[in-house]
């Protein structure tokens, strides 16, 4: 029996280099595509109109886009009008995918975060202004902190997502960790024994995220209004 | 009550027979696998599936006497669906090597090809020795991505269609393509910008793979392809597609 596993030994630091790649570009992505979501949050929910539809727009587009469709379209399209492989070169591919995902992501995040502001009571920030703090400083110390707390079961879900999307830079030829089951495949055939391993290094990468955010509700006691 | 039963099984007893008589008389339907972004000898026009490979496998079918069903999909998916027999057969420009001939049966060869190297015009790139430290595009799991990969200093993109590799020359994310002979002859006859440089890498034959699972088919596709070879139609077929230039020929 040990003989069918033999494959998944051979090829594991082939797999893990690609699992490193996934979680290198999912680290990447939630950041920007956190601080993405944060300002166009901040836009949709402004009073003035430019940002306001600046943010209504970018939210459309991203969100109405397959994420293949935009990965295709920044990495193949874009560059038959711009000699982009030249400006960036020679790091083009890796910028196409983490620009395509983070915008992707960021529409979704957008929208998470303006609910999280959105459900704070209008009380908090009228209190807030009654006692001559910015808008800036009801932000950034009375809104936004409580906003996170609720924020933080629909975020790692977004965040898990994220994980799982990186899969779709195999088609720009990254060399992530479904990637590299295909290429392992195609070479040694084994289809069972290598989707098999995939999977469960997948399930690992996102049973830990689960984990620590189950540690992070705890922590932050969002289970209590 | 009665007669309504006598009825009802007349009736079905002679939808069974029509039944039974169709499958005695209906030729054996193979389904084969093909990724139709090779051209010559696999494309896509007007949603039927055409090229040289077509026309060798479909001259086989009907001198051996069985009905071809077509399935494109990915290049890279056809020898795992031969493996669960999803499809019995596959033919796609399929190089015969000791590693695939593991897991399907091949055919006698049916072509006779070799990588080539393909470049801009203005490209300085000469040989297999100037690819070194520059990216080459070509496709996942092909002969070319083997050969590629067992080189050093060669940063290798696999893409799952050939057509991506060679938008990656065009528009400057890979110096090169790595990949069968013809296909890159093909191509550089309808783009005017590239060519092939160097002489033919590797000497590889194409054979049609069939399933483990259906050694007789493996009988009947070889057979087929001997009489092909012996009546004129294999010739026939391979002047269409490839003129004057013999390259490519079975000589037997």
């Amino acid at each position: 029996m040990g003989g069918f596993f033999n494959v998944i030994w051979q090829n594991l630091p082939q797999l893990i280099y690609g699992a490193k790649l996934t979680l290198f570009y999912s680290v990447v992505v939630i950041i920007v595509a956190t601080f993405l979501g944060l300002i166009f949050a901040l836009f949709k929910i402004s009073h003035n109109p430019i940002f306001k539809k600046t943010g209504e727009v970018y939210v459309h587009i991203f969100r109405g886009l397959p994420l293949l469709v935009e990965i295709f379209y920044i990495y193949f399209a874009l560059p038959m009008i711009l000699p982009l492989h030249k400006w960036f070169h020679p790091y083009f591919t890796p910028i196409a995918g983490i620009l395509a995902l983070s915008l992707n992501e960021g529409a979704y995040i957008t929208e998470i975060i303006r609910a999280g502001i959105l459900s704070i009571g209008k009380g908090q920030t009228e209190a807030a202004y009654s006692i001559g703090m910015t808008k800036y400083k009801t932000m950034r110390y009375i809104i936004l902190p409580q906003a996170f707390k609720r924020m933080i079961p629909p975020l790692v879900n977004q965040f898990i997502q994220t994980i799982k999307d990186t899969s779709l830079l195999s088609v720009i030829s990254i060399s992530e960790l479904t990637r590299q089951g295909q290429i392992i495949i195609s070479t040694t055939f084994a289809s069972l024994q290598i989707w098999t391993a995939v999977a469960v290094i997948y399930l690992a990468m996102i049973f830990t995220l689960t984990g620590i955010s189950g540690y992070l509700e705890r922590r932050f006691k969002i289970d209590r209004r | 009550m009665l007669r309504k039963t006598l009825m009802l099984f007349v009736a079905s007893f002679f939808v069974f027979s029509l039944g039974l008589l169709n499958l005695a008389k209906a030729e054996p339907v193979v389904k084969v696998g093909v990724d139709t972004t090779f051209p010559p000898f696999e494309m896509e026009e007007h949603g039927k599936v055409v090229g040289f490979d077509v026309d060798l496998v479909n001259a086989i079918a009907k001198v051996e006497g069985f009905k071809v069903e077509w399935h494109t999909m990915d290049f890279q998916g056809l020898i795992p669906a031969l493996q669960t027999g999803t499809i019995q057969m596959a033919v796609a420009g399929m190089t015969i090597t000791p590693q695939r001939a593991q897991v399907v049966y091949f055919s006698k060869p049916y072509y006779h090809s070799g990588q080539s190297i393909l470049v801009k015009k203005d490209s300085p790139i000469k040989d297999l020795a100037d690819l070194k430290g520059k990216t080459v595009a070509t496709k996942l799991g092909t002969t070319a991505d083997i050969m590629l990969s067992k080189m050093k200093d060669i940063k290798v993109e696999r893409f799952t269609n050939i057509d991506d590799a060679y938008n990656q020359l065009q528009n400057g994310g890979a110096q090169a393509v790595v990949f069968d002979n013809p296909v890159n002859i093909n191509y550089a006859k309808t783009h005017k910008n590239v060519h092939t440089v160097g002489k033919l890498l590797t000497g590889e034959d194409y054979g049609i793979a069939v399933s483990k699972q259906d050694p007789k088919l493996l009988e009947k596709v070889n057979a087929g392809l001997e009489k092909i070879i012996q009546n004129g139609t294999y010739l026939k077929l391979y002047r269409k597609y490839f003129g004057d230039d013999n390259a490519g020929l079975i000589t037997k």
